[in-house]
């Protein structure tokens, strides 16, 4: 029996040389979870249940098939080094900047045309343990997994809850246990924003910090999904008997925008909608010299924008709908963190 | 002004003014960091240690090195480190 919170969590800030060799222990993190659950392995067996010849139609015999492994949230508090991890991970085209700290890490996503790894994101290690040792409840780490998709939520609410990031991975099935991985002793410092500490927040042409429409900014989900196709193919690997996936590949990605705002006399959100204009949308997190956050959304407009109510104030929901910009792509992430080596092959 | 190597959806490696201005744009285009000559030339081997204590250098990202964790083999820091 283990109590949940002895569960420790590590991940590689590092991105393994392939989908199958397990990446650097000295590039393992050891980080806080907010979800409160083990990644769970899931072998799946097959019976023989449709074939004749048995006499009767009653499965007889068992037969190992693949493991189908869920996806996984990693659920943390908006900072430096979890949003440059995340979305390094989720977009694939990272430069990274800077002899010493802090680093600069721009970040847009992958074109399939010229990734050096074609449809491929950068893998990492997942380790999860409970008393590692001779007699450990869990010792394991997954190797192969990716960042499907990454969720940020920023609302008008105080303390760290008020900006939110997280990553839901995928993984092949492939492991190792035990790990064999020491776990660093303690959770590195991470340097985390809060909504209060935003320093730009422009969304097609309208800013919600200044001018008319200051202080009307209620919350924002923004999310990048990479929607995995399935990764079994001849030749993708076993482990246990069972079939792995043996890549994972992008399918059609998608950049979802919605927020809401409060409406007052003279709302530009039902004018922009109308008129179909587009513009750039900037959100900038500036905790200290060391720490920033800034997203650019190069070209969007507004989809739909949804009268309604939160917490008795009249509001808009809005839907944004971001266009390819041919000369600066869909959308880039710049990031300023202390930490280095983040998506880093080595 | 800070620079950094990036290479061209065609292969050329050119170094450029590291600024998201600079740098947005031609990642957009499917320009990828690349590394400068000097970095290029430097590998850094991972050092594994079997379970009896001996200790072999492996290249990094080698099937050879989940093969000898498989045996319970570990990563150890390099020789000379602390």
């Amino acid at each position: 029996m283990a109590n949940i919170q002895e569960l420790m969590n590590g991940w590689s800030y590092g991105a393994q040389h392939n989908i199958s060799t397990v990446a650097p222990t000295a590039q393992i993190w050891r980080q806080t979870n907010l979800n409160t659950r083990p990644w769970a392995k899931v072998p799946v067996n097959e019976d023989d249940r449709a074939e004749i010849g048995k006499g009767h139609e009653f499965p007889t015999e068992l037969f190992k098939s693949h493991y189908n492994m869920p996806t996984y949230e990693i659920s943390k508090y908006c900072s430096s080094e979890m949003l440059a991890w995340a979305l390094s991970f989720a977009l694939g085209n990272t430069t990274v900047t800077g002899s010493t700290a802090p680093y600069t890490y721009v970040i847009v996503p992958a074109l399939g045309a010229t990734n050096p790894t074609g449809l491929e994101l950068p893998y990492f290690s997942f380790v999860q343990q409970i008393r590692p040792g001779g007699s450990a409840i869990l010792d394991e780490v997954l190797i192969g997994c990716a960042v499907r998709s990454v969720r940020i939520s920023i609302k008008n609410s105080p303390g760290r809850a008020s900006a939110m990031c997280t990553a839901e991975c995928a993984t092949t099935g492939q492991y190792t246990s035990p790990s064999t991985i020491t776990l660093p002793t303690s959770v590195p410092l991470l340097h985390e924003f809060n909504a209060g500490m935003i320093s730009a927040l422009t969304i097609n042409g309208i800013n919600y910090l200044s001018g008319g429409s200051g202080k009307q900014f209620v919350s924002l989900d923004m999310s990048w999904d990479n929607n995995f196709r399935p990764g079994f193919f001849p030749g993708s690997g076993t482990q246990d008997g069972y079939q792995i996936q043996g890549r994972l590949e992008w399918g059609d990605r998608t950049f979802g925008f919605q927020m809401v705002v409060r409406v007052q006399y003279g709302s530009q959100e039902y004018t922009n909608l109308i008129n179909l204009t587009t513009g750039t949308s900037t959100i900038t997190f500036t905790r200290d010299a060391q720490n920033s956050f800034s997203v650019a959304i190069q070209q969007q407009g507004f989809q739909v924008a949804e009268l309604g109510n939160t917490d008795g104030i009249v509001t808009l929901a809005v839907t944004g709908e971001q266009l390819y910009n041919p000369t600066n792509g869909l959308v880039t992430f710049t990031i300023l963190t202390p930490q280095a080596g983040v998506c880093a092959v080595n | 002004m800070e620079q950094c190597w990036m290479r061209s959806p065609t292969g050329d490696v050119k170094q450029v003014n590291a600024t998201p201005d600079v740098l947005g744009p031609l990642m957009a285009q499917g320009w990828h960091q690349a590394q400068g000559p000097a970095v290029a030339a430097a590998l850094v081997m991972v050092l594994m240690q079997s379970p009896s204590g001996e200790t072999q250098e492996v290249a990094p990202g080698s099937p050879a090195i989940s093969q000898l964790m498989a045996q319970g083999w570990h990563e150890v820091p390099p020789q000379g480190s602390k």
